[in-house]
């Protein structure tokens, strides 16, 4: 096989649109997931019995649900619910719902391993509730939040590529057309992976920098 | 809509297939990954770590297209279902050896000592002593992933294997009845994964009846 790198060279800037448009849609959908991530752990966590079944029931749906299943569905279906949703925005419900699901899970988990002796004394100590959480419960739960944080948030970016089979005009979607006017795919394919290899050790090394930060007070603590 | 559960019965069979003969990819090449991995040559140790760190970091979908018109090349035959199982399968693979290596490490290490002081081969520590203990202590992190894996297989719809998804998107471009046949496909999929999670639980049991 001889690699010829003209079909890149030629289409490169739509390729760095492309790009463009995944990192953008990357970072929306990922705000977006963070807040349905909160809203959903508080819901399970501290919220009256049916709010907390009803997160569960979403949660657990979310989970056993493929992903591009549910791409599809916010695809065909919002737009019939008579809001005016493009590819887009479809896409950017799907990816935030199912993120969100996850990141609940993630907060979840390193909340619930916090030991409850913890709170409770906070509370005999007469902390108010607010100082509990952001003097006793936050600082210790963020630590063990950020690996699976970390893996959920290249997880996310990853699966934008998905969208381009909703025809959004991701780095994929890019890449597919400048397939079909140079037919190089084993080529271009190459360039795209190598692209998403790159940024995907970008988020990686900088959910290390952040573990490292915040679990700095533990040392400190020893 | 009388005609619509049979065949996306046929994708759900088309899927379940797609699914098991990714994870025998997965599962194969991922021991032989983790073998790598912690093997005594620099040269192994670092192959393995670049495969696990591409796998993980780029898209499913761009692998399944890097194998599906990489397979050519090679002068293989570009039979798509073929294509998702080995991309879907090798993709899965470096989560499985990672699984591994965290299994592995927790074996403690008298086990490797033992072994090896009554002159077992290092072939038949690793397949009688090391294997099946990371594979036993592992198994709730390996069901995860089958689930996982489960969820990645309508990928293949992207190169037109006529799975569960693929099927439905078939019949919503024919029938245009997109919400009865996407709450089908999510409920079959609900199912299959439901499935291998009581399949798993089912197997831990057995296990820990059997183990020490």
């Amino acid at each position: 096989m001889t690699i010829d790198i003209s079909p890149i060279t030629d289409h490169w800037q739509d390729l760095v649109a492309g790009f463009r448009l995944t990192l953008w849609l990357s970072a929306l959908a990922w705000l977006l997931a963070s807040v349905i991530g909160i809203g959903l752990a508080a819901a399970r966590l501290c919220g009256p019995r049916l709010v907390r079944q009803l997160a569960r029931g979403f949660v657990d749906v979310m989970r056993g649900l493929p992903s591009l299943v549910l791409i599809l569905a916010c695809f065909y279906l919002l737009p019939a619910t008579g809001l005016r949703l493009g590819p887009v925005q479809s896409g950017l419900a799907a990816l935030a719902l199912y993120y969100g699901a996850y990141i609940s899970e993630a907060m979840r988990g390193a909340l619930a391993a916090l030991p409850p002796g913890q709170i409770e004394a906070a509370t005999a100590a007469g902390l108010p509730p607010v100082t509990i959480l952001r003097r006793i419960i936050l600082p210790q739960a963020i630590g063990p939040m950020i690996p699976p944080l970390a893996g959920l948030t290249i997880g996310l970016f990853k699966e934008t590529a998905l969208l381009s089979t909703i025809s959004v005009h991701e780095f994929v979607f890019a890449g597919k057309e400048a397939i079909s006017d140079s037919y190089a795919p084993f080529e271009i394919y190459a360039v795209i992976a190598l692209g998403y290899w790159a940024a995907a050790g970008v988020i990686a090394g900088a959910a290390g920098w952040i573990e490292a930060r915040v679990n700095r007070y533990r040392r400190r603590a020893a | 809509m009388a005609g619509a559960l049979p065949e996306l019965v046929a994708g759900a069979v088309a899927t379940i297939l797609l699914t098991l003969a990714a994870a025998v990819v997965s599962v194969g090449v991922g021991i032989l990954v983790v073998a790598l991995r912690l093997s005594g040559h620099a040269i192994a140790r670092a192959l393995a770590r670049v495969y696990i760190s591409f796998m993980r970091g780029t898209p499913a979908l761009v692998q399944l297209f890097l194998v599906f018109f990489g397979l050519p090349a090679l002068g293989l035959g570009g039979h798509p279902f073929w294509a998702a199982t080995a991309a879907i399968g090798l993709n899965s693979a470096a989560y499985v050896a990672e699984i591994l290596r965290g299994a592995i490490g927790a074996v403690p290490a008298g086990q490797r000592e033992a072994a090896a002081s009554i002159g077992l081969s290092p072939a038949r520590i690793w397949r009688r002593v090391l294997l099946p203990q990371a594979l036993a202590a592992s198994l709730p992190a390996l069901t995860n992933e089958a689930t996982l894996l489960l969820k990645t297989t309508p990928l293949a719809s992207a190169v037109a294997v006529t799975e569960l998804t693929f099927s439905g998107q078939m019949m919503i471009a024919r029938t245009y009845q997109a919400g009865r046949i996407l709450a089908l496909v999510s409920l079959l999929y609900l199912l299959l994964s439901f499935a291998i999670t009581r399949a798993s639980a089912a197997l831990e049991r057995r296990l820990a009846v059997a183990g020490p």
